[in-house]
């Protein structure tokens, strides 16, 4: 078990006691990571900000129904991207004005990395377009680094699943860059892994 | 016919297939292909920087968060909300009652009045209260409307058929309630002077079901609101000592003999 893994269940456990004070390091711990997660699936600040609150909110109030057959921070998540997977079905359900699938370019006078696009425009626009399961597969394991094992336990499919959607999802991207550069289209089509 | 292996493809893309692996694949085009839009990919994914929060993003997160578990305002229970409408419906009644007479009564007025009034202070004593039939003192309306309003409690068997007298000590630190509590029970004569201040209403308390438990039935002689550290508290005095409660949750915190 890794420093991280082995302080997260630690912390958990204090947490559970009634230390409040535990949560908030777990948060301080993990938040950088979630809010990524969230922004990359979301393509939308605003919406990835809230998507990290409920599921913060969530884990404090599940936190005594953690487990501990996997680490926490797999939990944790778990719990971020179906959050995720919820606000984006809410707001294809009932927004007229569904979160952004295609992105204006960076200003590029802005200074400030946080009011300009993190990704370069046509990546996060290729992104976008991508459907949620591959993306999601794509950001924990491309821009995460969470291995096969780790997007399994996260996603709750097989490996096999998590191993397809990580390839398809790759062409696919690969593909709206090539879309987005003016390339020739990549002649294997819509052909499944 | 070529069976394309994309466990393989995959692998070598991300590096970590074995040393020449990729020979394998050179004699198929879609292969190729795949590969090539693999570590496109993977390059592309690669030059992504890590999103950051902006120090107003996290303080907004944070603040959601602890907004998210503040304990929620109590809301009184159904019998604590009815006392309002039922003692203005008894003061009504009051009121009609008082204007019935005086109509009768035409020149006597003034005798009636008095009467009406020693009349409601034996039915509901206040300890504070003296006007009797010799006071010259009429009961007004907000008088005749706080008696109306334990009356109208006492009624539902929820709250002291009497009602304490209210006083309030503002805001103190700990010790500063301590001291004012122990002087409070240490002079009798003190706690049965006038009140010094009667802005609280009796229906505005809301720890009394807790206190009155913890006395075994007693009822409090006097009780009295105040910020002690911030926090609200109620403060229920009964004959040998005193039993401070948080007001949001009606949780004892301190007794002071």
């Amino acid at each position: 078990m890794s420093y991280r893994a082995s302080e997260d269940a630690r912390l958990v456990e204090r947490f559970v006691a009634g230390d409040r004070r535990a949560f908030d390091e777990l948060m301080r711990a993990h938040e950088d990571r979630i809010f990524a997660v969230c922004l990359r699936v979301l393509s939308d600040r605003e919406a990835a900000l809230d998507a990290v609150q409920e599921t913060f909110i969530t884990v404090y109030r599940k936190a005594s129904q953690f487990s501990g057959r996997s680490s926490f921070s797999t939990w944790l998540y778990r719990v971020a991207v179906n959050t995720c997977y919820d606000q984006l079905r809410r707001h294809r359900r009932h927004a007229s004005a569904p979160l952004p699938q295609t992105h204006d370019p960076a200003d590029p006078r802005s200074e400030d990395a946080l009011t300009s696009v993190e990704l370069r425009p046509d990546l996060e626009a290729a992104l976008a377009a991508v459907g949620d399961e591959f993306r999601t597969a794509l950001v924990l394991s491309d821009l995460e680094g969470l291995s096969l094992q780790e997007i399994a336990e996260v996603l709750e499919v097989p490996i096999g699943t998590v191993k397809s959607r990580i390839f398809r999802g790759r062409r696919l991207l690969a593909e709206q860059l090539r879309n987005f550069s003016g390339a020739s289209r990549h002649p294997m089509g819509e052909r499944d892994a | 016919m070529h069976e394309h292996d994309f466990d393989l493809i995959a692998a070598i893309a991300e590096g970590s297939a074995a040393r020449g692996s990729e020979a394998v694949l050179t004699g198929c085009t879609v292969c190729r292909e795949e590969l090539a839009l693999q570590r496109e990919a993977i390059a592309a994914l690669k030059t992504a920087p890590f999103p950051v929060m902006s120090d107003l993003e996290r303080a907004r997160l944070h603040r959601g968060i602890s907004a998210a578990f503040a304990p929620a305002k109590r809301v009184a229970p159904w019998y604590q909300r009815l006392v309002p409408v039922m003692a203005a419906a008894a003061a009504l009644l009051v009121v009609v009652g008082v204007g019935s007479l005086l109509t009768r009564g035409g020149g006597e007025s003034a005798e009636s009045f008095s009467e009406i009034g020693a009349a409601l202070s034996d039915s509901a004593p206040r300890p504070a209260a003296e006007g009797g039939a010799e006071s010259d003192e009429t009961p007004g309306e907000s008088q005749a409307l706080e008696m109306a309003t334990t009356t109208a409690a006492a009624a539902e068997g929820a709250l002291p058929a009497e009602a304490p007298s209210l006083f309030d000590f503002g805001t103190m630190t700990e010790q500063e309630l301590t001291e004012r509590a122990r002087s409070y029970l240490r002079d009798t004569a003190v706690a049965q002077a006038e009140d010094p201040a009667t802005s609280v209403q009796y229906s505005d308390l809301r720890c009394v079901r807790a206190a009155v438990e913890r006395a075994a039935g007693m009822d409090p002689d006097r009780v009295a609101v105040a910020t002690v550290d911030g926090q609200a508290v109620e403060v229920y005095f009964f004959p040998a000592f005193a039993q401070v409660f948080e007001t949001d949750t009606c949780r004892p915190s301190a007794t002071i003999d």
